[in-house]
This record gives structure tokens, C-alpha cells and sequence, in this order.
């Protein structure tokens, strides 16, 4: 699932993420261009630049925060109108990414999409 | 064992010759002379019985998994076994190396292992030995023992150990009688030991934990914190859940109390630096790439000195990141490359040269971010300054509550004011408190503190808050200097303060210069910046701290609490049920009136600060009342009054015996405080003064005396007092003459008020307080008099209608937005184009620009349409029309067009009503566009016909653009 939370941000919730072999064949990159560059730089900063919040919330803050809604509250990690659903998406998928696309992608309907697209996963709304 | 057994054994073993004989029993002891402390059969004693006890807790251990063996390991049995082997340099193996399999303790230098087992079966040490030999540790390891802590002593049958032999043949010389010790065999090591060793042994095991010496730390220490934090909830000092984290005082505080912990965050955010992107771009412009930091450098044992090697060896490759990266500093887009870079690269640079010069920028914040965290990580004492109200309490609760206690961070909290009321110098407070006389000595309990928490891999917390609130603060200033002395020698004991920015600088300024004052790190909390999303959440969690329905207070009353932090913790304490009677109901809160929540925030403090004072113990037996805290606030304000001077009232001014009653006042801190007020000279010593913890609070204080006080002596002082502060004697007048104004418009001070309303200041007061006065006190003259104030339609004016728009008849009977409607509708255009236009000027967010009138029909579309009652909310669409020809567009568009045609979708009849009762108004520069948006909405209209017969009536006085849009107006409506 992915839903564009504001300006250039996107939540990306993955129940089964993506290896970055995988993503490239996914894409249809040809290895050893420009495009497999860059669709694996954005693998690699999805995956290893962003905070993953489900890993993040179990070393760090799970002793702190007895629920993960607690620890994305505290930390503004959810939009107000997701806060409510956080354990709920904490149970069901295995990575959750605040991915900020600055840089990456236009924030528009299309960029939702391609997102969307080249990760498999299904836009919602807020 | 009987101590002829002991001296058997001794004897056998010892078998000294000659006559020295005799010297040598005498001095291990089995002929009852003492040789200093301890005499060798008391050493015996006391180790049999240990060991005894250890049998014990083993078995304890394996049915319930108390005792963990890590723990007897490292507290026991390895230093025992470092003298009864004589291994000095035996170490738990896990600490050498990650996950040492099949054993528990190695001396590298000597080849030795130990397997420390629990267990009688010999097929443990059979699957050991056939894994070292599997694992070909015998290589490096030439002596494999097993120490078989088990109750009965194991006894292997021979054709067993003859297997160990076998497996071991050819690698490792095992010799099971020599090389298996059980606890029989344990004691004979240790009954053969010198007596020196022997004594040292005995004090080993007398302060392990199952010694009778053992100080049991975290019992001493159980609770103490968790106690203290209560304490502050039922003092109403600590509210949980208000703490809103907007700055990064937690973070650092985080990083500062779990250093094991956030050390590896620290290296997390290392690895999702974007640096291999960095030197892929430098690559291709032909620029060396910059060092990147290697996790695997960074790696640590879990102990501090490994902690601290790791968390410098990162700095140090920061270090080569950040001179590498200072080459590239000065690289602009359109000059030249630096001459180190390769020729190849040059088309490439000359088109990315400027993302350079942005990673270069980027990269060094971050090093800096990481810099600052390292420091914190390394730091041992962490002080956090801030001015009175600042949340410094509620931040350090919050940090024990729900951190370090729920990490088991081993800790301690104290406060100044606790401090302060014990004679005894700081350390030992401290080691009494904890240990009472187990502990002899304050730098024991340092020692102690610090194993017990190294063991942990956590360090010992000694929280001090509100160092200001101390009694005797040169005196204590001086004892905590001492105290981290002492503590920074012990790597895991550290210490977190708080204090008021004006007196860490005065009173511990000192340690800025100390030895230690590299260890310390100095947070100043920022003022709260918060958004409207933040002052939410603290109003939130206020109301549910206080037990206070949230919708028992309007919106606009909650959303002007949020904005003052200051009056919304007044409020709740007035308004909440917690600090309120059982069976208190709270009323409906419409609106904040000032003077009421402070006049009862007062009354709820000295009920508070008797109970308070009461509790004390040791005090004069004498107990205080509220009149005799009154009475002390009282005396400081009549100071204040009488020399004219707000501020800084010397300790003097209260006599002597009330002293008692001024320290728990200043116990209780929100009243009144202490505060240091340098010598003027700068040669003598500093004094210390008192003030009111807020200005504000003071300045009702002082209104109300000045009516009890001045006035009933005499209408002259009063006026003098008046006069002064207007000439600007006094910088308070204005906030002194704010509460004067709301008291004399109480009830019961009528008499006042006929006096006071003739006077100037009140007149001054009026168009800004009149409406924080409740509705009930005011009556149709009030209305009358801010009619009269907006019809002058200056500045004034506009605050005024500025205050009357969200008052709703039905909540405000007397000063409401009907009021301003009648008062504008009576007027002409230009009337409307100074009152009304300027009150809509346009809003500056952050990022862009937003019509006030777009906010304002936002706000309405949120509060008012989910529950719109035509009979109440009429007056909002009647008010609407006037805003139409505010920021015009062309084509007779406007914010407002856009908003009424958002309406009428939603409330269609309401919004038409107030179009067309618009039409009656005095103004008309706003009828062009209500006959537009009328003309869009005859589908809806009710009664086309009468609207049909009133626009042809109004055609006739139109001007040019009203007639045109009448007509257009006309020429659609059907006919009759």
C-alpha cells in the first residue's frame, strides 16, 4: 500500500519488500544503463536511506512506547487521519517507509501511480 | 567441615618444615591467633558457607532462572577462579570474542578455558570436549577445565572419563581428576591457597552475591525514582501526557542515559548517509572519493572503555570525511575544477558541479548532527536549563517514568528542595539514603553503583531537578562540584540536572570551569515553537491529566488556552475535577474570564501548599493555614506596592517568624520564587530576592491589594498609585490596570467600580477587556458604549469588531456579532471599507498567501455547518454578504463569491436569507455581487416572486453595476 501523506511524502507499506534484483527485473531495466541506475538508486534509497519504522520502533522505542501508534504519534510519523490505524498496519505489513520523494518524483497523481507501479503496491487516499 | 578438619587439611597440604611450623599455623590462624583482620579459619568459614548458599541458589537458579549464570559468572566465580588458578588474566570468553562456544572463560596468554557447568551429567562435559576438539580450539587453548557447580559433587565412573581421555588423545592433555573441579574440589584449591589469597578469596565471595557482605544495589536503589515521580504527580508539578516533545531534548536525553543503546542509532544513521551516491558523482568528475565510515570499526564488547574506543574511532573517521569533503568547499558551478581532479572528468563536473557544492553542504550538517551526538554519547553530566515554566520537570518525569524506568536504567532522583531541607552534605545524602551504614564511604557507594551498572551495560543515573530550588545554594553548589568529582571517576555513574537558565549561570557557573568540564553538556531548552497541531495535543493532554470533558469548553475557549500555556494549567486546576471536591461538576466554559481562573488557581495553591506544608517533617509544630500563606503573599506584594518596585523584594521583608510558611511557598514554586541577584559591586556576595514566579499572576496579586488595601485607606493613594504609573514609573500599569478592570466590574466591588469607572484608566482598559468580562456582569450600557467604540472606526474600532465576529447572540446576549452587523449596516461605504476591509487583510502562512476571507468561511464551513441551527447561526450568513466586495477579482469575483456559492450548496435557505436580507443593509458596494450570486441561485430561491418585485423596487436607487446585475437578475428569474 502507499499513500501520499503531503508535499513530496509518501507512506509506503510493504508486506513483502522488494530485493533490489528483483526491483530492476520488476522495471524492466536493462543492466548497465541509466535507467537501471536510477531505478536502483531509488531502491537503495527506499530500502537503506529511508527509516524503516517497524525496525526502528522494535530497537529503539518499543520499550518506551508500549504500542507502535504511541511511538508514531510522538513522532509525527503518521498524518492525523492514519493515527488511528498504525497498530493496525503494524500487524499486517512487515516494512513501513516514510519515503520522501523530493527530488525522485513529482508529487502528483502520476507520480503516486508510478510509484505505485514500480514498487506493487496499491495507492490509497488519506 | 569442623575447624580440626580445617587444620587436618591445612596441615596436610601446607607441611611446612622445620619449626616454621608452627610460625605458619599461628599465622594462617588454626592456633587462634589473629594476623590482622581475619583469621584463616574465619576465611574458611565464610567460604564454606557461601559456597553452601551458591549450591542453594543454584538449585533455586535451575527451578526458577533467577540467578543467571552470567551473573555469578562475572560476580563470582571469575574472580575466584582468576586467584585459585592463578590466571590473572582469565576473562569471560564472550567478551574476547562474540559467541564463544563451548567455553565460558579464557586466559589467552596462559591457553587456559574454563566451562562453568551447573549440571552433574558427564555427558555435558563429553559434548564439550568433542566440540573444542571438532572446533579445533584446542590449537590455541592448551588446558580445558570444567567447574561443576552441582549439589551433590558428581562422581564419573571411569569408563566415562576414560572416554574423555580418548576424544582428547594426541590434542589436548585432559586429565579428569585434575581437570574437573567440583565444589569439594573448589575448596581444596582454595584451602591450599596462601592466606593472603585465601583473604582475598573470603572477600570476593563475601561481597558476591551470595556473600554476606553483598550489597544488594538494586534493591537500595528499587523504587526510589519511581517514588519520587509519583511525588511529583500528587504535587500537581508533573503532569504526564502534556509533555509535547518539540525540541530534541529527549533525543539527547536519550542518547545521554542509554549510550549502548543509541550508540548503534547513531551507526544506523551512519549507514543511510548517502554517501557511495556522493563519491560516485565525485568518481565521474574525476575527484577522489571521500572515506567511508566502516561499521564493522565500530563494533564493542559491551563494556564502557570498548563503548567509548568505538564511539572515537567513529569521530575519527568523521574527522577524515570532514577534510576530505573541506577540498571540495570551494567548488562553485561555472569555475574550474580543483586541480586534483582528473582531466577525463571535466564535461561531467562542469554540468554537476553544483550538486557537489550541495552535498558538500549537506554533508557537513551532517557531520556536525553526528558530532554533537557523539559528544552527548561521551558526556557525564547532563544539565538542562531553561526558564521558570518551561516544562524542565515534566520533561525529566516523563524521561524517568517512561524511559529509564521501563529500560531498568539503574537511577536515583532527587530535587533541590529535598536536598536543601537535609543538613547533611551532598555524597553522603546520597550514599545514606541509599545504603544507610552498609556503605562506609560515599566513594564505595560510587564503586558499587557503577559494577552494579556496568554490569547492566547500562549506566547509573543520579537525577537532580531544579538545582535552583536549594535552600542553601553556595553551599550546595560547592557539594556538587564534589559529587561529579567523585562520579566522573567511575565510567558508568552520570548525572542528569536541571536548573533555571539565571541561576546555573550565577550560582553554578563554576562548573562550566571545573576539571570535569568536558564531561558536562549544557542543554538551554528552546521556547516552545509549537503549531496549531502541538498546542492541541498539550491541551489534550491537560484536559485529561485534569479530568476535564473536553466538551464541556468550547473550541475558541480551548484553542485560547493552547496559546497560553501559562492560563490553561490555571485553568485546569480551577476548572478540573481533580483539584476539585468529590461530586464537583464542571460547569459549560463558553469563554475564558481571566480574573476568575487566576482568583481561584490562587485558592486551589494554598489549599495545595498547606496540605503540602503539613506533610513536612521536622518542621515547627505549628501547622499553617491558608490565611498564614496569604498572609505571606501579602507582605511581598505590599513591598512591591508601597516602595513601588515589582521585582526582587529581599528576603527581609518577611520577618522571621514566618519563614516557615515563605519556604513552602517557594516549595511550591508557582506562586512565588527565589531568585539570585548579583552584588552590585561584583566584590561581595550575591543575595537572594523574591519574585512571582509570573508576572502576570503578580499583577492580579497586586490589583487586588490595591483595592483591599489602598483604596479602602483612601481615594488619594489610590490615584497616586494610578498617576505614577501613567507617568511610566511603573512598567506594570498596564497589566495591573487589566485586573483592575476586572475586579471592579464584579458584583460585590460595585462601590469600586462607581469610582473607579470615572477614571481614565479604566476608559483605557475597556475596548480590550470588556470582553473578557462574563456576560452576566455586563448590561445594555456596555452594549450602548462598544457601539459607540466602533462607530469612531479607528484602530480601536477594528480590535473591537475584531473581537465581536465569533460571538454568537445565542452564547454573547449583549456584545455579539449582531451588534457589529447592526452598527455596519447603519453606516455608508467607506464606513465599511475602514472597519471591515482591514480586519480581512490577507494571512502570510509560512508558504504561501491565504485570503483571511477564505480562512475565516473555513473555519465556519468546520464549526459551524456540521451542526448549523438556522435560529442561532443566521447571523454568521447575514454577516457573510459583507465580506463580498473584499479582495475583488475581476468579473465581480471575490474569496466571498466563492464561499456563499459553497454555502448554498450546503445550507441553501439560510445562506439565501442572509443574501437578501443584505439588500436592506446601509452599505452598498456588496449588492452587485449578492444580485450576481441570487441571479446563480434562483432555482433555490423560495419565494421568486417576492424576490422579483424587490429587485424591480431596488432598481431604481441602484447604481450602475447593481442595476446591470438587477437586470441580469431580472431578464432569468421566470415571470409571474
Amino acid at each position: 500500500m502507499i499513500i501520499a501523506t503531503a508535499m513530496n511524502a509518501y507512506l509506503l507499506f510493504f508486506k513483502q519488500p522488494p530485493s533490489r534484483a528483483e526491483f530492476l527485473r520488476r522495471t524492466r531495466a536493462r543492466p548497465d544503463t541509466y535507467a537501471a541506475e536510477l531505478m536502483g538508486d531509488l531502491h537503495d534509497e527506499v530500502f537503506r536511506n529511508c527509516v524503516e519504522l517497524r525496525r526502528e520502533y522494535q530497537r529503539y522505542y518499543a520499550v518506551e512506547y508500549p504500542r507502535f501508534s504511541d511511538f508514531t504519534a510522538n513522532f509525527r510519523y503518521f498524518p492525523e487521519q492514519l493515527q488511528p490505524k498504525a497498530d493496525a498496519y503494524f500487524a499486517r505489513y512487515k516494512v513501513i517507509i516514510p519515503f520522501g520523494s523530493h527530488g525522485w518524483i513529482y508529487q502528483d497523481e502520476e507520480g503516486l501511480r508510478l510509484l505505485a507501479k514500480v514498487f506493487r503496491l496499491t495507492p490509497k487516499s488519506l | 567441615m569442623r575447624p580440626s578438619e580445617l587444620a587436618r587439611v591445612a596441615w596436610r597440604n601446607h607441611r611446612p618444615p622445620g619449626l616454621t611450623r608452627i610460625w605458619q599455623l599461628a599465622r594462617v590462624g588454626l592456633l587462634g591467633v589473629k594476623l590482622g583482620a581475619m583469621t584463616r579459619s574465619q576465611a574458611l568459614a565464610d567460604i564454606r558457607q557461601a559456597l553452601a548458599r551458591l549450591c542453594t541458589e543454584i538449585r533455586l537458579d535451575n527451578a526458577a532462572g533467577y540467578l543467571s549464570q552470567n551473573k555469578l559468572l562475572e560476580n563470582l566465580i571469575l574472580p575466584v577462579l582468576r586467584v585459585v588458578l592463578n590466571a590473572p588474566g582469565l576473562q569471560n570468553a564472550n567478551a574476547v570474542t562474540i559467541n564463544q562456544a563451548h567455553i565460558d572463560l579464557v586466559d589467552a596468554k596462559q591457553k587456559l578455558a574454563v566451562q562453568v557447568t551447573t549440571t552433574r551429567e558427564a555427558s555435558k562435559i563429553t559434548g564439550t570436549l568433542k566440540g573444542f576438539i571438532e572446533a579445533k580450539k584446542h590449537r590455541n587453548i592448551r588446558t580445558l577445565k570444567f567447574v561443576v557447580f552441582a549439589d551433590p559433587s558428581p562422581n564419573y565412573r571411569s569408563a566415562t572419563t576414560a572416554g574423555w581421555k580418548r576424544i582428547c588423545r594426541g590434542k589436548l592433555a585432559f586429565l579428569p581428576a585434575q581437570d574437573v573441579i567440583d565444589l569439594d574440589g573448589l575448596f581444596r584449591l582454595i584451602d591450599n591457597l596462601s592466606h593472603a589469597k585465601l583473604v582475598k578469596v573470603r572477600n570476593i565471595i563475601a561481597q558476591s552475591v551470595v556473600g554476606t557482605e553483598y550489597i544488594d544495589v538494586a534493591a537500595a536503589i528499587a523504587g526510589q525514582a519511581g517514588r519520587q515521580v509519583e511525588d511529583e504527580k500528587a504535587s500537581g508539578k508533573y503532569i504526564p501526557d502534556v509533555f509535547v516533545e518539540t525540541s530534541s531534548a529527549k533525543s539527547q536525553a536519550r542518547l545521554f542515559l542509554h549510550p549502548f543503546l543509541f550508540f548503534e542509532r547513531i551507526l544506523d544513521r551512519c549507514d543511510r548517509r548517502r554517501l557511495p551516491l556522493l563519491n560516485r558523482l565525485l568518481q565521474r568528475c574525476g575527484l577522489a572519493p571521500i572515506p567511508m565510515p566502516d561499521r564493522t570499526r565500530y563494533g564493542h564488547d559491551g563494556t564502557w572503555a570498548a563503548l567509548m574506543a568505538a564511539a572515537d574511532r567513529l569521530a575519527t573517521d568523521l574527522t577524515a570525511i570532514e577534510m576530505t569533503v573541506a577540498a571540495y568547499a570551494a567548488i562553485e558551478h561555472g569555475k574550474p575544477p580543483p586541480t586534483t581532479a582528473k582531466p577525463e572528468g571535466r564535461h561531467y563536473y562542469a554540468e554537476n558541479a553544483y550538486r557537489i557544492k550541495n552535498w558538500v553542504d549537506a554533508t557537513n550538517e551532517w557531520i556536525g548532527e553526528m558530532r554533537e551526538e557523539l559528544k552527548i554519547l561521551r558526556s557525564r553530566v547532563f544539565i538542562l536549563t531553561g526558564k521558570a515554566g518551561q516544562g524542565k520537570t515534566n520533561l525529566v518525569c516523563d524521561l524517568v517514568e517512561r524511559f529509564v524506568l521501563r529500560h531498568g536504567i539503574p537511577c536515583v532522583y532527587f530535587t533541590g528542595l529535598q536536598l536543601g531541607r537535609v543538613s547533611a552534605d551532598l555524597p553522603d545524602h546520597i550514599r545514606k539514603t541509599l545504603f544507610k551504614d552498609k556503605v562506609p564511604a560515599f566513594e564505595d557507594a560510587v564503586r558499587f553503583l557503577g559494577d552494579h551498572a556496568a554490569e547492566r551495560k547500562q549506566p547509573f543515573v543520579i537525577f537532580i531537578e531544579g538545582l535552583n530550588e536549594h535552600t542553601r545554594l553556595a553551599e550546595f553548589s560547592g557539594q556538587l562540584e564534589e559529587l561529579i568529582k567523585a562520579a566522573v571517576r567511575h565510567p558508568s555513574i552520570r548525572l542528569f540536572l536541571t536548573c533555571r537558565s539565571e541561576y546555573f549561570e550565577q550560582r553554578f557557573g563554576t562548573l562550566r570551569h571545573a576539571p570535569f568540564a568536558s564531561d558536562l553538556h549544557v542543554l538551554e531548552s528552546a521556547e516552545q515553537r509549537m503549531g496549531e497541531d502541538e498546542r492541541a495535543r498539550m491541551v489534550t493532554g491537560y484536559f485529561k491529566f485534569f479530568g476535564i470533558n473536553p466538551a464541556h469548553v468550547a473550541d475558541h475557549a480551548a484553542a485560547a488556552l493552547g496559546k497560553d500555556t501559562l492560563l490553561l494549567r490555571f485553568f485546569c486546576e480551577a476548572y478540573g475535577p481533580l483539584r476539585n471536591p468529590a461530586g464537583y461538576q464542571m460547569p459549560q466554559i463558553t469563554h475564558i474570564y481571566r480574573a476568575q481562573i487566576f482568583d481561584f488557581y490562587l485558592k486551589t495553591k494554598l489549599r495545595f501548599a498547606v496540605a503540602a506544608r503539613n506533610r513536612l517533617p521536622g518542621l515547627p509544630t505549628v501547622r499553617g493555614t491558608e490565611a498564614n500563606l496569604f498572609e505571606v503573599i501579602k507582605l511581598i506584594v505590599g513591598h512591591m506596592v508601597n516602595h513601588r518596585k515589582f521585582a526582587d523584594v529581599p528576603l527581609s521583608a518577611i520577618p522571621a517568624d514566618k519563614e516557615t510558611d515563605l519556604h513552602v511557598l517557594l516549595g511550591e514554586d508557582i506562586v512565588i520564587r527565589r531568585d539570585p541577584v548579583n552584588n552590585p559591586t561584583h566584590l561581595g556576595p550575591t543575595r537572594d530576592v523574591l519574585n512571582f514566579t509570573y508576572d502576570e499572576f503578580r499583577d492580579f496579586l497586586i490589583a487586588r491589594y490595591l483595592i483591599d488595601h489602598v483604596y479602602s485607606q483612601g481615594q488619594q493613594a489610590f490615584l497616586d498609585f494610578l498617576a505614577a504609573g501613567a507617568n511610566g514609573a511603573e512598567n506594570i500599569s498596564e497589566g495591573v490596570k487589566r485586573f483592575l478592570f476586572y475586579w471592579s466590574r464584579a458584583p460585590e466591588n460595585a462601590a469600586f467600580w462607581q469610582f473607579y469607572s470615572t477614571q481614565q484608566a479604566y476608559a483605557e482598559s475597556y475596548p480590550e477587556e470588556i470582553f473578557s468580562i462574563d456576560e452576566a456582569h455586563l448590561d445594555a450600557n456596555d452594549r450602548q458604549q462598544v457601539r459607540q467604540i466602533v462607530e469612531v472606526g479607528d484602530k480601536t474600532a477594528c480590535r473591537v469588531a475584531r473581537r465581536l465576529i465569533p460571538r454568537l447572540p445565542s452564547r454573547y446576549p449583549l456584545l455579539n456579532l449582531e451588534l457589529l452587523i447592526e452598527t455596519v449596516a447603519a453606516r455608508d461605504d467607506a464606513f465599511h471599507a475602514i472597519l471591515i476591509e482591514p480586519i480581512f487583510s490577507p494571512i502570510y502562512d509560512r508558504l504561501e498567501r491565504q485570503s483571511a476571507v477564505e480562512a475565516f468561511c473555513e473555519s465556519i464551513e468546520k464549526r459551524i455547518l456540521p451542526q448549523l441551527n438556522p435560529a442561532t447561526h443566521q447571523v454568521i450568513f447575514d454577516f457573510l454578504p459583507m465580506l463580498l466586495p473584499i479582495e475583488p477579482k475581476p468579473g465581480l469575483e471575490s474569496p466571498g463569491m466563492s464561499a456563499i456559492r459553497m454555502f448554498v450548496a450546503t445550507a441553501p435557505a439560510v445562506c439565501i436569507n442572509g443574501l437578501l436580507r443584505s439588500l436592506q443593509y446601509g452599505i452598498t458596494r456588496h449588492r452587485p455581487y449578492v444580485w450576481r450570486l441570487l441571479t446563480e441561485f434562483i432555482p433555490q430561491l423560495l419565494d421568486p416572486a417576492a424576490t422579483r418585485t424587490m429587485a424591480a423596487a431596488a432598481l431604481g436607487t441602484a447604481t450602475t453595476a447593481t442595476a446591470l446585475e438587477i437586470n441580469r437578475f431580472l431578464a432569468r428569474i421566470p415571470a409571474p
